[in-house]
């Protein structure tokens, strides 16, 4: 029991988390929604980073002859 | 008439049975030795019935396994009837995040326009669909306006023909489905707007169709007006080889063999077909790596709550 009261107060990542976000269920909710609202601009923005680089070259704006009229046939 | 195929279908078959068989006799040989001798005569039927139910349900299991395996081969394709097996190419929007080849897509269209247009509809295409993917918006108007279409009743209630717009549908070859049989000895050319799709491993098949005209093998005589191709189921297609090198002549210089026209033809289609692949692809990546954090917090979110009923422990104090 004493170790284990003595391993908690120096805490641990998980205790840590838990100290600051889920003593209170309104910080938990707040940080919630918060949260999911960052984290999307977050991923899309690493998402579409990583689109770019595997897809280099493959786009419509890379089209060499975008523009010019297509020729009469 | 002992085919290979007819072999595994027997040997698939055998294998089933035996082990069927092994299941039903085996809780007879197992259980009741067993148990009888330990186990009160009121209590066997009850307490054997779940042993011999656990071992039936894994010689079941067994014998379900191996029968689907020896029955697996039965899922072979015969040549003759689903035509030469295709190989797989590596498509460049092949691959979790890989996007279309966007300046293919446009030469495939092109590819479209002055070698498959003339038999082939694509109905379901419109040219507004064109725009922000091969081309800008003022290339696509002109290339609509190139083509007459026939409008509604005007005032006078008479139809008439204007030039075409960026909401109308790609043109159609032949009015109807007969015009167009007459037309090609009686063979309808498919519709190609989902045709990649409507093939088993279309966008290869495809491919491999284009590109797979050849002499037929000794012996394989093909009638007139039918041509050779092995990966057509039958063998007998009545589209003549529409792709010869130097058949089109690429905007961007692209020397245009019968390879290059092929890969860019069925680039096109699978477009066409799917245009929402790359917007599909984001969203399952995204998705999917989210609900995987999601995950992680649940599964943590629920030991948490559980840990109180997991870490307790129940005394029994018994005064005799």
């Amino acid at each position: 029991m004493d170790s284990a009261t003595r391993r908690r107060s120096q805490g641990g990542l998980f205790e840590g988390l838990y100290r600051v976000i889920m003593r209170r269920n309104s910080v938990y909710v707040t940080f919630v929604i918060a949260g999911a609202f960052l984290g999307e601009r977050a991923v899309d923005y690493g998402v579409h980073r990583i689109w770019e680089y595997n897809n280099v070259g493959k786009r419509y704006e890379d089209i060499p002859v975008l523009g010019q009229r297509q020729s009469e046939e | 008439m002992f085919t290979g195929l007819g072999h595994k279908i027997r040997s698939g078959y055998e294998k089933l049975s035996f082990l069927s068989r092994l299941a039903r006799q085996s809780h007879h040989a197992k259980a009741l030795p067993a148990l009888s001798s330990q186990i009160m005569e009121q209590d066997r039927d009850r307490l054997g019935s779940a042993y011999t139910n656990s071992v039936r349900c894994f010689a079941l299991f067994g014998a379900g396994v191996s029968g689907l395996l020896g029955c697996a081969t039965i899922a072979y394709s015969d040549e003759a009837e689903h035509g030469l097996a295709v190989p797989n190419y590596p498509w460049p929007h092949e691959g979790i995040l890989s996007s279309y080849d966007h300046a293919s897509i446009r030469r495939g269209h092109q590819v479209y326009q002055q070698v498959c247009a003339s038999c082939h509809s694509m109905s379901l295409i419109s040219f507004r669909d064109l725009v922000g993917v091969a081309y800008t918006e003022e290339e696509t108007k002109a290339m609509a306006a190139e083509i007459e279409v026939v409008d509604g009743p005007n005032d006078e209630g008479e139809m008439f023909t204007r030039p075409g717009k960026l909401s109308d549908r790609f043109p159609q070859p032949y009015e109807n489905e007969q015009a167009a049989r007459f037309a090609n000895g009686g063979a309808y050319p498919p519709d190609l707007s989902l045709i990649t799709k409507a093939r088993h491993n279309g966008q290869n098949y495809v491919f491999g169709l284009l590109t797979g005209y050849r002499d037929p093998p000794a012996g394989v005589s093909i009638r007139e007006g039918l041509h050779y191709n092995p990966y057509f189921p039958g063998g007998a297609i009545a589209m003549p080889k529409m792709l010869n090198d130097g058949a089109v002549e690429y905007e961007d210089g692209t020397p245009a063999t019968e390879a290059q026209m092929g890969k860019d033809v069925v680039t096109f289609l699978a477009w066409a077909a799917e245009p929402e692949m790359e917007e599909r692809k984001l969203m399952g990546f995204k998705w999917i790596f989210v609900l995987s954090l999601a995950l992680l917090q649940a599964g943590y979110y629920r030991r948490l709550k559980w840990s109180i009923f997991k870490s307790r422990k129940l005394v029994l104090d018994v005064v005799n």
